[in-house]
């Protein structure tokens, strides 16, 4: 293996990790709409 | 005197053009300081109450493409107005890490509407929820787009409609209930919703009495 594809494949991986990152960060800011859970009055069953 | 008529005429006129939006178009808006004049945060998720009808505040993300989500949420009583391009608040206090609606949108992550069936009381599937409709000066929750199911009938199938739905309702986890006589009210088309949800409810508290 020479230099060259030792560099290609350090690259690689690099490019690999930061799409996962931003794959895993663009699913943490997707939002949504949230119904609140109903509140039971105390003493109901 | 004048200044009381001003308002008044201005009053009518909000009743007249309200802005009606998606709740999935907030998500993603900067939410902008009056005082400081800069973007905060941006909108993640919109937290609403089914039971009251109306929204409790939103969840917020840091700015920035790469950025996370916000311990920050912002409830509803700090937002000074909701427009097309941003949510307003008077400053950074506005925002709270601690306080009811941050434990709430804790306690009810998961429990995202959009996806979820709506059934009418008399166990007819009318489709699946793809957003909410809200009154952006308000905050009031006027209805439900849907894709709609199939089988309704008066409708294309899977074409988007409007549902207007009561001032309080019930959600559970997966599926959403609305009543049987919301069925003749739907619509296709935003334009004119916001009369069809006021004739809906005005014949349910019609019906109620």
């Amino acid at each position: 293996m020479n230099t060259l594809t030792a560099l290609i494949l350090i690259l690689l991986v690099i490019a690999i990790a930061f799409g996962a990152f931003v794959l895993v960060q663009r699913k943490r800011r997707t939002g949504g709409v949230i119904a609140s859970k109903p509140r039971r009055p105390r003493g109901s069953s | 005197m004048s200044d009381d008529r001003g308002a008044a005429d201005k009053q009518s006129g909000a009743d007249d053009n309200r802005l009606l939006m998606r709740a999935t178009e907030l998500a993603g808006l900067p939410v902008v300081s009056i005082a400081e004049g800069e973007a905060l945060a941006d909108v993640k998720d919109v937290v609403y109450n089914p039971d009251k009808g109306s929204l409790l505040g939103f969840t917020l993300n840091k700015r920035g493409f790469l950025r996370g989500p916000m311990k920050a949420v912002l409830p509803m009583s700090g937002v000074v107005g909701i427009g097309r391009d941003a949510v307003m608040v008077a400053d950074t206090g506005a925002c709270e890490e601690q306080g009811g609606l941050a434990a709430e949108a804790q306690s009810s992550a998961g429990r995202n509407v959009v996806g979820n069936d709506v059934l009418t009381d008399a166990g007819q599937r009318l489709g699946k929820v793809t957003d909410i409709v809200v009154a952006a000066e308000s905050g009031e929750v006027f209805g439900y787009e849907l894709e709609g199911d199939p089988k309704l009938q008066g409708h294309h199938p899977g074409q988007r409609l409007f549902l207007p739905i009561p001032a309080t309702l019930a959600v559970s986890g997966t599926a959403l209930m609305v009543p049987a006589t919301a069925e003749p009210f739907i619509r296709d088309d935003l334009s004119g919703f916001g009369a069809a949800v006021e004739e809906f409810r005005a014949q349910l508290s019609g019906s109620a009495t």
